[in-house]
């Protein structure tokens, strides 16, 4: 009885997978024949199935970002190559399309240039993987403890011991940098504007002072909430507090 | 008592408002030319309040909005608040048409404004603002917070208005135009500003550099006197056939003395309609025609036509006259017998000033010869259709002779092969979208259980695992076995304890620590007791075992050393270096022994 609930269980999963597949391949041939509306829905009906299982696709987010510029939804493009970005920050279709998206955008917003070592650094934790890093870095939380065991067993010479350790240790935190930074980028609090015209002002009320204006498809950090209302910070820092449903988060 | 405590209760006895979603608009009918105000307002809400998000309203556009403002009003102790949002609309046609019934949610309940019938008539009806009524309490009536300015100057449709003026009213497929938006004025402006782009439908656009109060000038209509200046234009080049109509877009303009610290109320004023006829290309169109509408020249020179072989000359094509630059290619011949040829990777486009549909667009191409004699640079035209006369023309331009001599470059010197040219980007566009027959999969491990578990079970595991292992150690159960196999541990434990001793200064308990843990150091790897062993015995043992005599030599020095030093202490300072004579003779017996 067992086995045969396994085998459903299994026969189920394939099942599912092959509709996300046939999603994908239907939402190509929409949009193919420019029929953007019906590749959305495609796209995004196989994104929602991946999302219940816990996983993402950056194909599908970056091809929904693809469908949404061509139908002209400026902002939900926007969502969609920055969720895509998330996933693969290297991958040049996405940068590409975002440059050419931010140039129809009305805020221009300058972002601060960084140093070539801040340069460097993000270029590497992003060139590698996000699994790749988690699994190394399980590796060498499981070398660490495997030499620790061994120090206090007390059965073996103690010196390449401790080589072992510290050099294990030493990995452990480099791959643990690298991870971390690599998921604070994957957890940001980031969203894009919505409406036409936001505005933005210096506490959580329309009362306060009108701060500035920012548009549909504009990139946000989040920072906090209170009464309906987000506290938004912008690439070059000016921020202010705007009315929450103005907004998409990305996730 | 009675007196004072009615009007009270009666205050208290008032009900509360309820929540009251409505919609209204600032003017009814409105002109096609007018701009007016859609408020959608909340009254006497509680909880969070979700306005409609991105919406249209047939038959309107809208050029500004959503503004938000909030009031909070204290009625029976009790605070009631109401918001609302503005949006500026502006009627595209003229007629009868409703602006739909919004739904608006209300702390978790759904409210339903009602729909709006808006008339919209020709032209402007809203040509005057109402002026700010005089303040009850302005007993002066000094005029001081309302400037004679704005009431001594009434804005009417007919003192202020905005024309589309077209270069021309019809033109051909591809045929530039040029698009101004003149503002007709006889009343003052203190600012003026444009509320959005306009989106120009069926037309290629060029921009054009400035575009802030150019060519004013006055000028007369039906007697009366403007004061006039183009506050926007564009070039436009039509890309479908038919009547079409020019965009109409908002400006916003501040009526007043620009010098004044009170520049009078903002007004809106949409542009007048304007429609540019546009026609066909006749057919059939000539081989090599490149969809170029206007009057052009073409002319090719070279900067020199007497060079030595291998130095470069550069041929120079200009392309001048008035039209659509843009769709003039680079007509140049690819390749030429006898020259490499490298073409340029843009052209240089000037637009006159006086008139931006005029202008010349000039491509250098540089030549390298590379063999002697005379060469001859062929030919070029291009094909255009003229829209004075109707037709198709030619322009041809004549080949060119350059005479080659020999110079310090020789034919093998010349880099060999083809000429090339820079891939010139001719247009942008976003990268096309991922296919294939399934879609990545990105999975933060991470976020899994079992990732998680393992992260935390780990370090359990192993150093557990450390301590059965320790626990289980054979070594350890044979006090015999263990002492022999950790005999240089407990060797530096012993150390250590010396070590403490010399800085705290004990030099006979140090001396005798050094020496008590390097005696038993071989108690317990001989496995006999301390007491047992005198330095000449273990000298002896050690000599049996074929230790090197250099290593005898050092451990013996150490132990007499410290028994000569802890039976007769001196006031010399203590020895250091013995400890670490002791530590390095042990540790190379440890490998010996």
């Amino acid at each position: 009885m067992k086995n045969w609930i396994v085998l459903l269980l299994c026969l189920s999963s394939f099942a599912s997978a092959s509709d996300i597949n046939a999603l994908y391949q239907k939402g190509a041939a929409a949009y193919a024949a420019k029929d953007y509306d019906k590749a959305i829905k495609l796209y995004g009906d196989a994104a929602s199935e991946l999302a219940a299982r816990g996983e993402k696709s950056f194909d599908l987010m970056y091809n929904l970002g693809c469908a949404s510029f061509r139908k002209g939804d400026l902002a939900s493009a926007r969502l969609y190559f920055e969720e895509a970005r998330r996933i693969q920050p290297l991958n040049p279709s996405v940068k590409r399309n975002l440059a050419i998206l931010r140039s129809r955008l009305s805020d221009k917003i300058k972002i601060p240039p960084a140093g070539a070592v801040e340069n460097a650094y993000r270029h590497v934790y992003q060139s590698i993987p996000y699994p790749v890093l988690e699994g190394v870095l399980l590796f060498f939380w499981l070398l660490v403890f495997i030499f620790t065991g061994l120090l206090i067993s007390g059965r073996f010479s103690r010196k390449p011991l401790y080589y072992g350790l510290g050099v294990s240790l030493i990995f452990l935190l480099m791959v643990f940098g690298l991870a971390n930074s690599r998921a604070g980028e994957l957890t940001r609090r980031e969203a894009i504007v919505f409406q036409p015209e936001v505005e933005v002002f210096s506490e959580p009320s329309t009362s306060s002072s009108l701060l500035f204006r920012i548009h549909s498809g504009t990139l946000v950090g989040l920072e906090g909430e209170q009464s309906g209302f987000v506290h938004i910070i912008l690439p070059d820092g000016m921020n202010g507090w705007a009315r929450k449903q103005s907004f998409k988060a990305i996730r | 008592m009675a007196k004072f405590l009615l009007p009270i209760l009666l205050i208290l006895a008032l009900p509360l408002r309820a929540t009251e979603v409505t919609s209204t608009v600032s003017a009814n009918p409105v002109g096609t030319e007018d701009t007016f105000q859609l408020t959608i307002n909340v009254d006497g809400y509680d909880g969070d309040v979700e306005f409609p998000r991105s919406f249209s309203i047939p038959d309107f556009s809208i050029v500004a909005g959503p503004s938000t403002s909030e009031s909070t009003q204290i009625i029976n102790w009790k605070v009631s608040r109401s918001i609302s949002e503005v949006f500026t609309l502006s009627p595209r046609k003229a007629g009868t048409f409703q602006i739909p019934s919004f739904k608006v949610q209300v702390g978790g309940k759904i409210y339903r404004t009602q729909p709006i019938s808006v008339t919209v008539k020709k032209g402007s009806l809203l040509s005057q603002r109402p002026s700010r009524p005089r303040s009850p309490f302005d007993m002066f009536d000094d005029n001081f917070f309302n400037p004679p300015v704005v009431t001594q100057q009434p804005v009417t449709a007919d003192s202020l208005f905005i024309r589309c003026e077209l270069s021309k009213a019809i033109a051909y497929v591809g045929e530039a135009v040029e698009v101004s938006y003149r503002i007709y004025s006889r009343v003052n402006i203190a600012r003026l500003g444009i509320q959005e782009l306009p989106d120009f439908t069926g037309f290629l656009t060029e921009d054009l550099g400035q575009n802030h109060l150019i060519d004013r000038k006055r000028m007369m209509i039906n007697g009366v006197a403007y004061n006039t200046a183009v506050i926007f234009r564009k070039i436009v080049f039509p890309t479908k056939t038919g009547r079409l109509p020019l965009p109409q877009p908002v400006f916003s303009i501040q009526v007043g003395n620009p010098n004044s610290f009170f520049p009078g109320q903002p007004i809106q004023r949409k542009s007048q309609s304007a429609i540019l006829m546009v026609y066909p290309l006749p057919a059939p169109q000539p081989a090599g025609f490149s969809g170029a509408v206007g009057q052009f020249q073409l002319s090719v020179s070279v900067n020199q036509d007497h060079v030595k072989m291998g130095d470069s000359i550069t041929a120079t094509v200009v392309v001048s006259g008035e039209g659509d630059f843009n769709t003039i290619p680079l007509v140049f011949p690819e390749s030429i017998d006898g020259f490499r040829v490298f073409r340029p990777s843009s052209p240089k486009l000037e637009r006159e000033p006086a008139n931006p549909l005029r202008g010349k667009k000039t491509w250098k191409v540089i030549l390298v010869p590379q063999k002697m004699g005379t060469l001859v640079i062929p030919g070029t035209k291009i094909i255009f259709f003229n829209p004075v006369t109707k037709k198709y023309v030619t322009r041809v331009s004549g080949s060119i002779d350059v005479s080659v001599e020999k110079g310090s470059a020789t034919p093998e010197n010349i880099l060999p092969g083809t000429s090339g040219n820079e891939v010139v980007a001719v247009g942008k566009d976003i990268d096309y979208i991922r296919t294939g027959a399934a879609p990545d999969r990105f999975v933060d491990i991470s976020e899994s259980t079992w990732y998680r578990v393992s992260m935390a079970a780990i370090p359990f595991i192993f150093i557990l695992l450390g301590f059965f292992l320790r626990w289980r150690d054979p070594s350890r159960r044979d006090p015999v076995e263990y002492r022999r196999s950790h005999a240089a541990a407990l060797f530096r434990n012993r150390i250590s304890q010396a070590a403490k001793f010399l800085k705290k200064g004990k030099g006979r308990d140090y001396y005798q620590q050094v020496s008590k843990a390097c005696i038993s150091y071989f108690s317990d790897k001989w496995n006999r007791p301390v007491l047992d062993l005198k330095i000449d015995e273990i000298a002896r043992e050690l000599e049996s075992r074929e230790v090197p005599p250099d290593l005898i030599k050092a451990i013996v020095d150490v132990v007499e050393y410290c028994d000569f030093e802890s039976y007769t202490p001196s006031n010399n300072a203590l020895n250091r270096d013995i400890m670490k004579d002791a530590e390095s003779a042990v540790s190379k017996l440890e490998k010996v022994l």
